[in-house]
């Protein structure tokens, strides 16, 4: 009973995306940038090795720039236009709503994320890759594309206006990613102690995208991902309550 | 709206707590094929049994902009794998990350603890090494290259286990070949003239060793084998006296563990010969007495060709084929016995081989042996390769040229105590089960230029590779032997790099045509240039130097024309050198970049066509 509307509002959901043309322009924008930043900075051919690290490293920037804008409407549309009260006389928990929604806005994100597969031709063509990280750099993707997408979910809850939820999303995932990131963690490192600089290394989405990437497949980045996700649509759902009484 | 703060507050604390929970409980599965994220299950034991603190220090200049691109991902792969040490030690192991930038307390640091530093063109010096240590024991690896990553697990547990252990175990050395270096050498006239007095170091595969073993020379005329040698490794014992041989009888009949090395034909011996004629003798060896109380036949005579792993050798204008110069794939390994159950290559070079039938009490195992496609030729002929494939045909047996003894051992030398008259306390037969001895057919496998590969990194400096496994071999059995720190897997790791083939091909094939073509044009160069000198010297009579003839002024606007006309020719060809390469990275850049891309519009605009007129036709 639960599964099933769950599903009606995946599908849909996921329809609405296809149907609207600013999936389509968020699609060519992601794919675009993702191939001039692995080719053009990411050096890819100056690099002589067969393998998607010029193409990952990017992942965790270029979504935190398009992430936000495909999770702003998810909430902040609904409270906008009102169809909020519409959705909740329908016969379903707040909880299988946001995770209808949430899964669809993922599947579309991954469906995205697939649609680099020509990289994974050209290496295979140029070379021998080693299959290991390739399949987990993408698993890798696909989880921190979720937990991104999570923020968003919450921050579009938080708001009705699309613009604050874009803002606010964007600031939370650049915290999760400024906390890893090298640059960052050496100012700190001057005025904290060690194990608290490694604490917050290990809240950043970077380190766990790095660690999945080399190939590895660690509980403890799942885990990380998954809470980030976990965490987020709860959140919603607190956020959301208010509105249902 | 405090209760949505309090159950967001809480959600929060229960995520932080999940993950922290995972910190301690978590599993990994390795996907890559090299497994390079795993650490091989002796560094898990090694490890495992620390008891006391260590410390790993790696010093990389992180922040120098000028480091080189693969060095630095090189640095982040160490870490990497620095990291799973941690993990594996469960608090045992420090790891210390220190970033050496000019003047930094981290530089004295690493200066003071000998790791060296590299310097650059830009004047920058940059580190790259490790220090390890234990209480007060200190091991350095003062700069890691990144070409022999595929050791670095090695290098690195290596030198835990020599900071933490104390005892060193003890092997014996009796050769008559220097293969311990040669300590007190006397120059001879010639190399004093020469300038060059540099007495050569041990042996590689000797000198590696040297850090995990104390090697102890024993001369070939020793009375007495102590019980402190844990292994006696025999290479080539030319001229070992008698007294010397019951000495190492008796030591194998006490438990002692045995390495025989000997060659029907010592390639070295025979290079060294030509300079040095003592050489001669130590061409061929043989130990009668010991072969037949152990009922191995060898024929100090006879080397063994092989068809199958003979090796091809390319010397200009053709290839030779040497079926005495082996090239031993895994299929001469015996995959079963721990000493090679991991190697893949091993060279041979001139070797003979062993025919055992052991006598009660013994048994044999054969470490290497040959195809059927062999057959034992003349030491004579061994360098001769027409002769050998004149007149070879394969004898469908196989040949040993590796094998272990174990088991109840009697000694070679039964008169003993008879001549001695007072009661001998010399034994008899062995009186442990320890005893154990090992028998290979060749030398030069032990030899630098048969089994590494010499060369100088991006900074100059030299290092070298190894070719095959014989020095994993040679480490593996005295590690073996001496029942030791069970390094043998992580000795035989491997990382592959994974380069663009299809572009290396490319990129191997122009520059072949390149190259051909530059040396053609260079000769006409030169032909043309010797043209000119020789007519200068018909003239130097007539004209002055300075004033050309005729014929001279005609053949120089030749050459000028010749010249600028080469120049031309070599700029188009390394134009097209790179354009077919050039060409092929911009179509499939801009493939990857618009090719789903324009997909996805037109996709896109389909699908507005089609619910346009969906929607138009209701």
């Amino acid at each position: 009973m639960a599964a099933a509307s769950i599903w009606n509002i995946f599908k849909r959901e996921l329809v609405s995306y296809f149907n609207s043309p600013v999936s389509y322009v968020f699609i060519v924008i992601f794919l675009m940038l993702n191939g001039f930043f692995t080719f053009m900075v990411g050096d890819f051919f100056g690099r002589g090795v067969a393998d998607l690290y010029a193409f990952f490293q990017w992942f965790p920037w270029l979504f935190l720039v398009l992430v936000p804008a495909l999770g702003m409407n998810i909430w902040a549309d609904e409270k906008r236009m009102g169809t909020i009260e519409l959705l909740f006389t329908l016969p379903l928990t707040t909880l299988q709503a946001i995770t209808g929604k949430f899964l669809a806005a993922w599947v579309f994100l991954i469906f995205a994320i697939l649609l680099t597969f020509p990289i994974i031709i050209t290496v295979v063509w140029l070379g021998q890759p080693d299959y290991g990280p390739i399949v987990c750099g993408y698993a890798g993707c696909f989880l921190m594309g979720g937990a991104y997408l999570g923020i968003a979910c919450m921050t579009s809850a938080m708001t009705s206006s699309q613009v604050v939820s874009f803002i606010l999303s964007e600031v939370i995932c650049l915290f999760l990613i400024f906390c890893g990131w090298d640059a960052f963690t050496n100012i700190l490192v001057n005025w904290a102690p060690g194990w608290f600089v490694d604490t917050m290394a290990s809240f950043s989405v970077m380190t766990h995208f790095a660690s999945i990437r080399r190939g590895v497949i660690d509980s403890r980045d799942i885990i990380y991902y998954c809470s980030v996700i976990g965490f987020s649509l709860f959140t919603t759902a607190m956020l959301l309550k208010n509105h249902r009484s | 709206m405090i209760y949505s703060f309090a159950g967001i507050a809480m959600a929060l604390v229960i995520a932080v707590s999940i993950n922290i929970v995972a910190t301690e409980f978590y599993f990994r599965a390795d996907l890559t094929s090299d497994k390079a994220f795993t650490l091989s299950e002796s560094t898990r034991k090694i490890i495992s049994e620390l008891n006391v603190p260590v410390s790993i220090r790696f010093y990389f200049s992180k922040s120098s902009p000028q480091a080189p691109g693969n060095l630095k991902s090189f640095a982040s792969r160490v870490e990497d794998l620095l990291e799973e040490y941690k993990v594996a030690s469960r608090g045992a192991l420090k790891i210390e990350k220190l970033d050496p930038s000019p003047y930094s307390d981290a530089e004295d640091a690493a200066t003071m603890e000998g790791i060296s530093s590299q310097m650059l063109n830009s004047g920058d010096r940059i580190y790259c090494g490790i220090s390890i240590n234990s209480l007060d024991r200190y091991s350095t690896l003062p700069f890691l290259a990144p070409e022999k990553e595929n050791l670095l697990e090695y290098d690195i547990t290596r030198a835990i286990w020599e900071v933490t252990h104390t005892e060193k175990k003890t092997m014996g050395v009796i050769s008559a070949l220097p293969v311990l270096g040669i300590d007190k050498v006397q120059p001879t006239p010639e190399m004093l003239a020469s300038g060059k007095f540099n007495p050569p170091g041990a042996w590689i595969p000797f000198k590696e060793l040297e850090e995990t073993y104390e090697l102890k020379k024993i001369p070939l005329d020793a009375s007495q084998i102590d019980d402190d040698i844990n292994v006696l490794v025999l290479v080539q014992p030319v001229g070992i006296s008698e007294q010397c041989k019951r000495a190492v009888d008796q030591y194998l009949l006490r438990g002692g563990k045995l390495a025989i090395m000997l060659d029907p034909c010592s390639f070295y011996s025979i290079i060294k010969a030509s300079t040095e004629p003592s050489y001669r003798a130590l061409v061929s060896c043989d130990l009668p007495e010991f072969f037949k109380a152990w009922g191995v036949s060898y024929n100090g005579n006879i080397v063994l060709a092989d068809m199958t792993f003979a090796t091809r050798i390319q010397v200009p204008q053709s290839n030779v084929t040497y079926p005495t110069i082996l090239d031993i794939s895994s299929d001469g390994l015996n995959h079963e016995n721990t000493v090679t159950a991991l190697l893949e290559r091993i060279g041979l070079v001139f070797a003979g081989f062993f025919d055992v039938k052991p006598p009660n009490g013994l048994k044999k195992e054969t470490l290497i042996h040959s195809t059927t496609d062999s057959m034992p030729v003349s030491a004579f002929i061994a360098n001769r390769p027409e002769l050998l494939l004149r007149s070879f045909s394969p004898s469908g047996k196989v040949f040993d040229f590796a094998v272990m003894l174990r088991g109840e051992f009697r000694t070679a030398f039964p008169d003993a105590s008879v001549k001695n008259g007072a009661a001998s306390k010399s034994l008899q037969r062995s009186v442990s089960s320890n005893s154990m001895v090992v028998l290979v057919a060749d030398t030069d496998f032990l030899f630098n230029d048969v089994c590494v590969q010499f060369s100088k990194d991006q900074f100059g400096r030299k290092f070298y590779l190894r070719k095959n496994d014989n020095i994993n071999f040679f480490q593996n059995l005295i590690e073996y032997m001496t029942g030791g720190n069970g390094m043998a897997d992580i000795r035989c790791r491997q990382t592959s790099s994974r380069p663009f083939l299809r572009i290396n091909e490319l990129r191997s094939k122009s520059e072949q045509d390149y190259k051909n073509k530059i040396l053609a044009l260079e000769k006409d160069l030169v032909e043309t240039q010797n043209k000119i000198s020789s007519l200068q010297k018909e003239n130097s009579g007539r004209y002055s130097k300075y004033v050309f003839s005729p014929e001279q002024e005609t053949e120089l606007k030749k050459f000028q024309e010749k010249s600028m006309a080469a120049r031309k020719e070599l700029k188009e060809l390394r134009k097209g050198l790179y354009g077919s390469i050039n060409r092929i990275e911009n179509t499939i850049k801009w493939l990857n970049i618009l090719f789903v891309p324009l997909i996805m519009v037109i996709a896109g605009l389909l699908w507005a066509a089609a619910v346009r007129r969906r929607s138009s036709s209701k």
